[in-house]
């Protein structure tokens, strides 16, 4: 039993299947997240695939800040993502609304809707930085 | 049948995942290299495959994961088949079966991409159900037999005499593995205009199951594709010369269109395929 | 010892008719639907006696009762009769082709008169009596189905177009044990005959201007194919001295009686529907449910292909035999084709049904005992599965007003028990282990060395998997009600058919090969299928039926655990929502749109109308090519 255990965490670890939704916001973000995604950081080498399908997912990235319309939207996908997951804010916009936050249609942070597990700080962070981001978020397969 | 022999089946069931699994292991890692990267480890597909058994089963309708059972044991079966010794003539409804609940799982929930995903799977059917039978009937024309282990104890090299059938079959893979050109179906890269077709549906343990079956699929091809040289060394130089090829015209060529398929491959490819078997019997 | 067997077989034949009589003298819904469920019944007790007691004939000569002359004047007063109402309806080739075969049968009656008798008139052949079974017992449940749907189906039960269908209908079994029965080809012809009315009769049975021009187009074609069948009868009669089946069939034919015998399989294939007759079959789908599942899909159609099978000694290894197989292989390929552009349930199931006697009639060509094999099964269990699939897809067409397969998407909300058995009657048609698979392994084995034929099956079942793989998917889009009160109301007798059907479809696999085509059981021509055919695969596809029963069974029972809180809507990009229970996404402006999907109809690439041409085009020339080989030849 132990083994299996061991193993189902090791693969969890190994094994991550992301998805990025962008909110709202200046999409710098998503375009930091899509040159992580490209060959030269190479994520394949940690088992990181791209499925865009919440379905597959094991990873959501979210880039941007809420609004009343997204925040439907954003419930919908996680609600369609097996546990267990891992949610990755990414940039100011996700973290707290960042320059948006006065706007009157704006909600805040990913946070005021769901739970987030890592928070990737940046206007916008570099993709080592996401990177970064989503494999420490991986303990939370530990348990 | 002799019940004593039911092990070599047996084996098999075990024995194809594992190596179905390696080859798309095999397949990632080459493929990255040849892409200037580093690459997942060849054990990659076996974390990705065991993480999906761990994770919450979601699902849309009862019959959807009952589908994915019903394509798993299929899949599984053909193989076993084979690995009998079976008749070729059912091998080939078997794999109807496998394609038809696959098809089945994929289509029996309202969702546009996974419908989408189907049709398109129905598609190549077209293209490669007659192409399969063709090999069989040119595998019986150049043996007098219908049955594997007949074929496969006559020994010899059958591609001598059917290289443009041979041609087909691998043709036949490339649709079967999803591999490009022909990726279309359930592309497994990010293509996205799909999502991924019939398997957008599926998850967590569900996606796993199909995800086996496909493996067994692969192991299944792979292994029609060995009886065209019946000897262990043969066999082995040939299955790994035809994933070779895969793995180039994967990364080689562009994606095409279904349309382009059901124009340019629907008809010169069983045509092909009957060229070749008309020619055995003059 | 005096045999039972006449009795039996003289029951079947004429207690339909009789039945028949009583409930055209009935008034009441109640009492004619007791005439029919019952007459259903007594059929499938005769059933196995008719099938299994063993051969048996029946001669004329000595009987009180003039049989001989009995049958002659019956047919010649159906004749006139259906004569005037040609000509009343305006159907101009289909009085031309009754007259002639008036003349014809006038003539025979004047040069040969007395030379006529024949005996035995009636006998039971091998095919005969698996036929027989198949009639009587698929027969027998339509007709304990049919009152419920005809109940719905005619709003006022005194128009009299109830009591007409009633009598079409249970006239019908009577007419078509006689055919399988009749050794005597003139009693084949009148039984042919009666057949053909019947079909007439219960496609106009609605009296729409559809209805009735479908009718007309059914009796021109099929009455075109009694014109052959007297002049075969003529032919072989004049040059070989034949009047019986057995004589034709004794030993293979040549010249002018080979010439004949094409005519009597030409007969067969108008019956059958085969290019380039397949219209009136197509277009007979305007007819109720239960006419469409017992004439034009499970019986009457077979009377055209049980033709050709029987006199396949007679041809076999002749150019006519690889005529045949060519029109067969023809007609599965392209009705494949035309029937993936198709949306409509019924018409989708017609196509089928041409496609399946093609194969038929291509295992009757090829004439190994293997391919008789295969006929046979082929036979069984398409008359099953098609029976099964025209009744749920009725009574879903009756319950939702549509047969398109988009009005069919996600029945199984609604209608669980008539939605899976519809799946699983597509799924019989096409999947192994069941025993239409069995019935092409075997074909396409014995169609080896002919890499035409096997190349047109492969691609014909290539499309068959198309057109049933996403119907039966469709069917099952969403999850079952889960309120009590919502279940599914059906006749009694409807769910009882239904059931029965889908029972036989998936219990008669594992009796295959040592009941359904066993020697000792029907002695088949060619000396019979010995167990040596199925040996090598047979035990293996039972192992798989086995173990694909356990693996569904284990699987369901593990799914139905499933809490309702794993179900989630299929992916919408984010956008998904459900609106009473029906999935979908909140498209712009908020507003909710539901899912929605065509499928790839193909229009493009298999438009019907061009294909349909080419194709009638073709047959017709492959026809005069094998007559003018035959004449030739001969
Ligand atoms: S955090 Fe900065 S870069 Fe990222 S979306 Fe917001 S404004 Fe753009």
């Amino acid at each position: 039993m132990g083994m299996m255990k061991h193993l189902m965490v090791r693969s969890r670890r190994r094994s991550l299947w992301m998805m990025h939704f962008c909110l709202g916001g200046c999409n710098g973000c998503s375009i930091e997240i899509m040159a992580a995604l490209t060959p030269m950081y190479d994520l394949e080498r940690f088992g990181i695939l791209n499925t865009g399908n919440p379905k597959h997912t094991d990873v959501l990235l979210v880039g941007g800040s809420v609004n009343h319309r997204n925040r439907r939207t954003l419930k919908n996908l996680i609600d369609q993502i097996p546990a267990p997951r891992l949610i990755v804010a990414v940039g100011t916009c996700a973290l707290t609304g960042g320059i948006f936050n006065e706007a009157y249609n704006i909600i805040g942070g990913a946070n005021r809707v769901v739970d987030v597990d890592v928070y990737v700080p940046g206007c916008p962070p570099k993709p080592e930085a996401v990177i970064d981001g989503i494999l420490s978020g991986l303990d939370k397969f530990e348990q | 049948m002799n019940l004593a022999k039911l092990w070599v089946p047996a084996a098999a069931v075990i024995a194809a995942p594992v190596f179905g699994g390696l080859i798309a292991g095999i397949d990632r890692k080459i493929s990255a290299r040849l892409q200037g990267r580093y690459g997942p480890p060849i054990l990659q597909p076996f974390y990705d495959l065991y993480k999906l058994f761990g994770k919450d089963p979601l699902a849309v309708n009862r019959w959807q994961p009952f589908f994915a059972a019903m394509y798993l044991f299929g899949a599984a079966a053909s193989v076993a088949w084979l690995a009998l010794g079976g008749d070729l003539l059912v091998l080939f409804f078997l794999t109807t079966f496998t394609v038809g609940f696959l098809v089945l799982g994929a289509s029996c929930v309202p969702s546009p991409f996974s419908r989408a995903g189907a049709g398109r799977e129905l598609l190549q059917a077209l293209v490669y159900e007659p192409v399969l039978i063709l090999v069989f009937a040119a595998i019986f024309q150049q043996t007098g037999r219908w049955d594997a282990a007949g074929v496969w104890r006559q020994g010899g090299v059958l591609l001598a005499q059917t290289p443009l059938l041979y041609l087909c079959l691998f043709l036949v893979l490339v649709i079967k593995l999803r591999k490009s050109p022909f990726d279309f179906s359930a592309s497994p890269h990010a293509h996205q205009e799909l999502v991924r077709g019939v398997l957008t549906e599926y998850s967590g343990p569900f996606l796993a199951m199909v995800e086996l079956g496909h493996w067994y699929e692969t192991a299944l091809l792979l292994m029609i594709c060995a009886l065209f040289w019946s000897s262990v060394p043969g066999s082995a130089i040939l299955v790994a010369a035809t994933v070779a090829g895969l793995i180039f015209v994967d990364n080689l060529f562009p994606r095409l269109t279904w349309r382009w398929m059901m124009a340019r491959i629907w008809l010169p490819l069983p045509g092909l395929a009957l060229l070749n078997l008309i020619w055995l019997m003059v | 010892m005096v045999s039972t067997m006449p009795y039996l077989v003289l029951t079947s034949i004429l207690l339909p008719p009789f039945a028949a009589l009583i409930s055209a003298g009935l008034s009441g819904r109640r009492p004619r639907a007791s005439v029919s469920i019952f007459t259903g019944a007594v059929l499938i007790a005769l059933a196995p006696f008719l099938a299994f007691a063993g051969s048996f004939s029946f001669s004329t000569e000595g009987r009180p009762i003039p049989w001989n002359l009995l049958i002659h004047w019956a047919d010649f007063l159906l004749l006139a009769v259906v004569l005037i109402v040609a000509v009343r309806l305006k159907s101009i080739l289909g009085s031309v082709f009754i007259a002639i075969q008036l003349l014809v049968l006038l003539g025979l009656e004047i040069f040969w008169g007395e030379a006529l008798a024949s005996d035995p008139v009636l006998a039971s052949s091998a095919v005969a009596r698996v036929t027989a079974l198949v009639v009587n017992i698929v027969g027998g449940l339509i007709l304990i189905y049919s009152p419920g749907y005809i109940h719905r189906h005619f709003a006022d039960p005194d128009t009299g177009k109830e009591r007409f269908f009633f009598f079409f209908l249970l006239l019908f079994p009577g007419a078509m044990n006689g055919l399988v029965f009749s050794n005597h080809l003139l009693w084949l012809l009148f039984f042919w005959e009666v057949t053909t009315v019947c079909s007439f009769a219960l496609i106009a049975v609605d009296r729409t201007e559809e209805a009735v021009a479908s009718a007309l187009k059914a009796l021109w074609m099929t009455m075109l194919g009694g014109v052959a069948l007297v002049s075969g009868i003529v032919l072989v009669h004049h040059y070989g001295g034949f009047l019986r089946l057995d004589q034709i069939t004794a030993a293979p034919a040549s010249g002018p009686v080979l010439l004949g015998v094409g005519l009597l399989c030409f007969a067969g294939l108008t019956k059958a529907a085969q290019v380039p007759f397949q219209g009136w079959l197509i277009d007979a789908m305007v007819a109720p449910a239960p006419v469409s599942a017992l004439l034009h899909s499970s019986t009457m159609v077979k009377a055209g292909v049980y033709l050709i099978l029987i006199l396949s000694p007679a041809f076999a290894g002749t150019f006519l035999a690889s005529g045949l197989a060519l029109i067969g292989a023809m007609s599965f390929l392209a009705m494949g084709v035309v029937a993936v552009s198709q949306r409509h349930g019924k018409r989708i199931l017609a196509y089928s049904t041409v496609l399946n006697l093609g194969m038929i009639i291509v295992c009757a060509a090829l004439g190994t005992a293997a391919a008789t094999a295969a006929a046979i099964l082929l036979i069984v269990f398409h008359a099953v599965s098609k029976a099964l699939l025209f009744l749920t897809v009725g009574t879903a067409a009756q319950a939702t007003g549509s047969s398109e397969l988009d009005g069919l998407r996600g029945l199984f909300r609604t209608m669980p028990l008539t939605s899976v058995l519809m799946a699983l009657g597509l799924l019989t048609l096409l999947l192994p282990p069941f025993g239409l698979m069995i019935g092409k392994w075997l074909a396409l084995q014995s169609a080896a060395g002919r890499p035409l034929v096997i190349a047109l099956l492969a691609v014909g079942t290539a499309f068959h998997l198309m057109l049933y793989a996403r119907w039966a998917g469709d069917l099952l889009w969403g999850r079952a009600a889960e309120k009590a009160g919502q279940a599914e109301k059906l006749p009694p007798g409807a769910r009882l058919s239904m059931m029965a059907l889908a029972a036989l479809a998936v219990g008669l696999v594992p009796l295959v090969p040592t009941f359904l085509v066993h020697p000792s059981f029907f002695g088949f021509p060619g000396g019979g299928v010995d167990a040596s055919v199925f040996a090598g695969a047979y035990p293996g596809i039972l192992i798989f039926g086995a173990l694909l029963c356990a693996a569904a069974g284990f699987a369901a029972v593990v799914l139905r655990r499933l809490p309702p809180a794993v179900f989630r809507t299929p992916y919408c990009c984010g956008a998904e929502a459900k609106v009473d229970g029906q999935a979908g996404f909140k498209g712009p402006m908020n507003v909710f749109e539901p899912a929605r999907f065509s499928d790839y109809h193909l229009a493009g690439s298999f438009g019907n109308q061009k294909i349909v041409f080419w194709l009638n085009a073709a047959a017709v020339i492959v026809m005069v090519v094998v007559a003018a080989g035959i004449s030739a030849t001969g």
